[in-house]
């Protein structure tokens, strides 16, 4: 008699989900690769995760496939950063799949970009101001460690409320995690405390909020407005930039040419810092931390840490 | 003139009703101080609602699409050699409730000869359905084909294919309904629509193709006269960020309307209302892949259509005919700036003597290349040169085309399939 009863919960959403009843893994699907990987990290063998932004591509190149709508109407949790971060494909999928629990609102639902205080909200928006805008404010807080340690928070938090009988482990995974994250912030301080105040380029918008945790300032960016290639006069102003304030780091992300900084890159002292904003680039990036770790030592290397 | 059909009106409506349901009803007793009312004169203060408050206005976008067109066509169609704004297209969306949403699409339209305004979509959306069904209603370009649902300005190239010219007139627009269901075989995503319309007519703003039908001038039409259409596509991933996609689609009139009026002077008694019969059927195939890192890639599109159609012969009788038609294009997208590709497409004549420039021909066949500046992701540029063969006894000629796109205000990315 328990069975036919319980099927019938199941079949009409009442009570856990079938997923956690057999304690088979939530299914999480998310974005970037630092998500993927802070999740699978707090998550370990109880989550299966899957990321729709491949580690070093342009959320902006991906394609919004059907395939992906199956994803999230068979995910018990959807992670995302928020802040438009995802616009080119996350609004349209959500917009299609009729999932409730995975939709905005939803109990699987989490929306990161809502935990932080947002950088470089616009005043005004103005297709005049560039291209690639995000009206909420610049969406690149994953490169800040110190909010990577609240995203993880949240991450475990989400988790153990879908799968409580799991907190236990979800909790001591984040510790583990968190313990190693909070001693790297502090490594990553002291290494870069010679380079406080220092100046450097960054092609995109991408990076004020990891200039901001460290002391850099950014002096300039290669893209005259967000989304725009620069002109041969921008270059120039640039280059005359790096002359008077002795800017000794150009950060550029892997999808953009390089040949457009080639100019930047032979004046004297100039190191370009190829660098993806997410993790899983290579074998020795390919965790959330590792990735910050091998980023911020670059630069600290090309300021003579 | 504008063309506002009955669903079109309810579309509309239905878009209307929110915003008047959210009027202002606090009206101020006679005689009372408004100054001291705060937010009625001066703001939203205090948390009073404003009287021309927008929080629940619609998503709103201009899509201006201008196209100049070269040719040394002796008697060449109206559109060549003048600039010319094809479309000016203003679109409205946004939720009506939580059960569905709508949008419309209010078009300015040169097609060279004839200027029109013109309501092109306006349709209601039921997107909470069970299983994953919506419903679509309205007026709307049908799920026929992987591009006829995408308007023209939106498309890798400059014209819309002959084949779709030809057999349809130009993208279909149904006066109708339409059902929808997505779900998966598998890892595969499979999706199937149903469509069912008062009217049905082809749309071209380059006023090339022929129109195959639709209700006007009518007015009421019997269910005989209604056109279905059909659609199972599905997509099977390519790589990490591509895709094949396969989709098979039909269209059925077995009545349609066809209004002829020789001497083009209305109510002179020579117009004849014809009633034809109608199938159109398509093989849809493409392949797409982008290497997100670079934002590069490649896409090539295939589609066979057979065309089934009734026409009159000189002599009055109701005939049927056959008529096959294939078009392709591929488009390698350099960067996000950059995209060249060549469109190709051969068809043959869908209604011979029923035409009017068509008239005298068997065959058509175009063959273009085209080139795709991206100023931004807002603002393109694009150059194309097309040949284009009208068919035996026909002059043949070059079309050196420049069409310049820019969208302003509200856009969005759709799931594509």
């Amino acid at each position: 008699m328990k069975r036919p009863l319980l099927l019938l919960a199941l079949a009409l959403g009442v009570g856990p989900s079938a997923a956690l009843l057999a304690q088979e893994p939530l299914k999480v699907v998310t974005t970037i690769a630092d998500l993927v990987s802070l999740t699978e990290t707090i998550g370990g063998d109880a989550v299966e995760v899957h990321g729709f932004v491949r580690p070093g591509d342009d959320p902006h190149g991906v394609i919004a496939k059907p395939s992906m709508l199956l994803k999230l109407s068979r995910a018990d949790a959807v992670i995302v950063m928020g802040l438009h971060y995802e616009h080119s494909f996350m609004p349209a999928l959500l917009h299609k799949v009729r999932k409730p629990a995975v939709r905005p609102g939803g109990a699987g639902y989490l929306e990161l970009g809502s935990l932080i205080e947002p950088l470089q909200v616009p005043d005004k928006l103005d297709r005049g101001q560039g291209a690639d805008l995000h009206p909420m404010g610049n969406p690149h807080f994953n490169l800040d460690p110190v909010y990577g340690r609240t995203i993880a928070a949240a991450i475990r938090d989400h988790l153990s409320a879908l799968d409580p009988g799991r907190a236990e482990l979800f909790q001591a995974n984040w510790e583990v995690w968190d313990d190693r994250a909070e001693k790297k912030i502090a490594e990553w301080r002291k290494l870069l405390e010679p380079c406080r105040g220092a100046r450097i380029l960054t092609y995109h918008n991408s990076w004020p909020y990891l200039a901001a945790r460290f002391g850099l300032e950014i002096a300039g960016t290669v893209e005259p407005k967000p989304g725009l290639p620069p002109s041969s006069r921008h270059l120039m102003g640039l280059a005359k930039t790096v002359r008077e304030q002795e800017i000794r780091v150009l950060l550029i992300e892997p999808w953009y040419d390089e040949r457009r900084v080639a100019a930047l890159a032979k004046l004297d002292g100039v190191t370009v810092v190829k660098a993806a904003t997410t993790c899983g680039t290579s074998r020795k990036t390919a965790g959330y931390l590792d990735h910050l770790d091998s980023l911020l030592r670059q630069i600290a290397g090309a300021h003579g840490g | 003139m504008p063309r506002i059909r009955p669903f079109s009106a309810a579309a509309l409506l239905a878009l209307a009703t929110p915003a008047l349901a959210q009027a202002p009803v606090q009206e101020p007793a006679a005689g009372a101080d408004l100054s001291a009312q705060p937010g009625r004169m001066g703001g939203s203060q205090s948390g009073f609602l404003g009287l021309f408050d927008n929080s629940f206005n619609p998503a709103i976008g201009l899509a201006i699409d201008v196209v100049a067109e070269f040719s040394g066509l002796d008697d060449g169609a109206e559109r060549y050699n003048q600039l010319r704004a094809r479309s000016v297209e203003l679109n409205l969306a946004h939720r009506i409730d939580p059960l569905g949403w709508a949008y419309v699409y209010l078009v300015g339209a040169d097609s060279g000869h004839e200027s029109s305004v013109e309501i092109e979509e306006a349709a209601m959306w039921f997107d909470q359905l069970p299983a994953d069904l919506s419903l679509r209603a309205g007026r709307f370009f049908s799920d026929f084909g992987k591009w006829n649902t995408t308007h023209t300005h939106d498309k890798p190239f400059l014209n819309e294919d002959g084949v779709r010219r030809e057999f349809l007139g130009g993208p279909q627009i149904l006066d109708g309904l339409e059902l929808h269901q997505w779900t998966g075989v598998g890892d595969v995503p499979v999706r199937w629509s149903l469509g069912l319309g008062s009217g049905a007519e082809g749309h071209d703003h380059d006023g090339g193709g022929h129109d195959h039908g639709g209700a006007e001038p009518f007015g009421r039409v019997a269910l005989d006269n209604w056109t279905a259409t059909g659609r199972v596509t599905g997509q099977h991933d390519v790589g990490s960020n591509g895709y094949f996609q396969w989709g098979l689609s039909g269209l059925y009139a077995p009545g349609r309307l066809h209004y002829e009026d020789p001497d083009g002077v209305a109510d002179s008694g020579d117009e004849e209302r014809l009633e034809l019969r109608k199938a159109v059927t398509a093989l849809d195939l493409t392949w797409r892949s982008v290497d997100a890192s670079t934002q590069s890639g490649d896409t090539v599109g295939v589609e066979l259509w057979h065309h089934l159609g009734q026409h009159e012969t000189p002599a009055g009788a109701l005939e049927s005919g056959s008529a096959n038609g294939l078009w392709g294009f591929y488009e390698h997208q350099f960067s996000p700036r950059w995209a060249a590709g060549a469109q190709a497409a051969w068809w043959e004549h869908a209604e011979e003597g029923a035409g009017d420039w068509l008239q005298g021909f068997d065959a058509g066949a175009t063959q273009a290349v085209f080139l795709s500046w991206y100023l931004s992701e807002f603002n393109r540029l694009r150059v194309q040169l097309a040949h284009e063969n009208p068919g035996p006894g026909r002059e043949d000629y070059l079309v050196l085309g420049l069409q310049w796109t820019v969208i302003l205000g509200s856009h969005s990315h759709s799931v594509d399939w």
